[in-house]
């Protein structure tokens, strides 16, 4: 008994902090960030839009390290400035400085993701710090150094969904939500306004949504953090936060939420995959190049 | 982890020191993950900047779905009271004396005064004699909250009347 828990604690430590996969999710996962980022602040980070030192010198921060970041230069210094950044919009600008829509929850989640980031090895792959690695390695008649690094913080992103999901589903497991109401209150809010339709499905109908929900965000908190799980979840979970997209109104939250999905799965599985999308063979061939 | 450690040595760096703090920064960070929903969520203290993960639990609390019924010679028949407003708030150009919806045709109801407001335009529309009466419910955290009845014609000054007077619960009052 106590072989196998000590099995298992060794097997939890290994996937926490001794994990040395591909760096291809971390370098993808940058890229997607970056793009998000922009989609939901750079429209709030236009010079005329706050005419002082502080925000001049954010605003040349943000673009600075964003760009940066996004082609993949001096990468552990622009993405650990992203993340800053984004937590300062959040934590700062939103919380102690009161602009409210920087504090909804799509927001704390795209900032927590781009502050992991910075501690992801994620200039190592689809980034111009590799492509001058290749071409130092040309020029010095070696091969280039792998791309492989050390993915704690990426597990602390799919960690960081699972909580989400964890604690979204504590939330719906209240009367309101269980019994379906809340699901009618967001049907009148959203659709039908304050005349709701007459019809006998409507009760029901809401009482199996919001149950699909409970439901499904339970099974992907857990589910997708094992192989088997993600095999039979991964299209409910996109199929999930796309139907909250077009539905209601949830901003960059379906669209971050499915980038980080790329967390989930073990990086050297995704490297494979691209490979084997490549035409470059089977798998496990450029593990160790 | 060999590989890992590997890696450290041939970068002069303390394998066993790098892996001490790379599992430090992990329980730090797993920690500031889960402080923001254990206390809102579990413990249920507001403490600063610590949030749960309780995405959509406001939206849409305070709405009211509304009913309204026309009365007329004792018979009651349940209005289709958004379809009704629902081409002259097309043809209006104003519209915005009620908050609308998304959906900027659809009328979301948020207090008596609102009510008022839709049975004045309502009131226009019905037949001569007939009673506008009316029953709401709003919504809430847990639920629907108790109906609320009108048995008042909402087109007079008795019905305005009610319309401001503070809520009368009727226990197990029945929606169409």
């Amino acid at each position: 008994m106590t072989a196998r828990v000590g099995e298992l604690w060794s097997a939890v430590v290994r996937w926490c902090i001794d994990s040395e996969q591909s760096t291809r999710s971390a370098g993808i996962l940058r890229i997607l960030l970056v793009i998000l980022v922009w989609a939901r602040w750079a429209k709030d980070m236009r010079y005329f839009q706050d005419i002082t030192p502080f925000g001049f010198a954010f605003m040349t921060a943000f673009y600075t390290a964003t760009c940066l970041m996004l082609v993949g230069l001096f990468t552990r210094l622009s993405s650990a400035a992203v993340g800053i950044l984004c937590m300062t919009i959040v934590y700062y600008l939103g919380f102690a400085v009161g602009h409210e829509p920087w504090t909804h929850h799509h927001t704390r989640l795209l900032a927590h993701a781009a502050m992991l980031a910075a501690f992801m090895p994620c200039g190592k792959s689809y980034s111009l710090d590799r492509w001058l690695e290749v071409r130092r390695a040309e020029r010095a008649g070696r091969s280039p150094s792998p791309e492989r690094g050390n993915i704690w913080a990426l597990r602390l992103v799919a960690l960081q969904l699972s909580v989400m999901y964890v604690f979204a589903v504590i939330d719906k497991l209240g009367e309101g939500f269980m019994s379906g109401a809340r699901m009618q209150h967001y049907l009148l809010h959203y659709y039908t306004g304050s005349d709701m339709p007459d019809s006998a499905w409507l009760e029901p109908a809401c009482l199996a949504f919001a149950w699909t929900t409970i439901v499904l965000e339970a099974a992907l908190a857990i589910g997708m953090l094992s192989s088997r799980g993600r095999r039979w979840l991964l299209l409910p979970g996109l199929f999930l936060h796309g139907a909250f997209y077009v539905l209601l109104s949830v901003s960059t939250f379906s669209m971050t939420v499915w980038a980080l999905y790329v967390a989930y799965f073990e990086p050297d599985e995704v490297h494979d995959a691209i490979d084997r999308l490549h035409g470059q063979g089977g798998p496990a061939i450029n593990r160790s190049a | 982890m060999v590989e890992a450690d590997a890696a450290d040595s041939s970068q002069g760096r303390d394998p066993r020191l790098v892996r001490t703090l790379r599992a430090s920064a992990f329980l730090v960070l797993l920690a500031a993950m889960l402080a923001g929903p254990i206390c809102q969520q579990v413990l249920e203290m507001r403490v600063g900047y610590l949030r749960g993960w309780t995405m959509f639990s406001g939206r849409g609390l305070g709405d009211m779905d509304v009913n309204f019924y026309q009365v007329l010679d004792g018979e009651r028949r349940a209005l289709a009271w958004g379809a009704m407003l629902r081409d002259d708030d097309r043809k209006a150009k104003r519209r915005r004396e009620v908050r609308h919806g998304r959906d900027p045709l659809s009328r979301v109801i948020l207090s008596n005064r609102d009510i008022g407001r839709v049975a004045r335009d309502l009131c226009k529309k019905l037949p001569p004699g007939a009673e506008l009466h009316a029953d709401t419910r709003t919504a809430r955290k847990r639920g629907w909250s108790r109906v609320r009845v009108f048995d008042v014609d909402l087109c007079s000054t008795k019905g305005r009347k009610a319309l401001r007077e503070k809520p009368t619960r009727r226990k197990g009052a029945r929606r169409r």
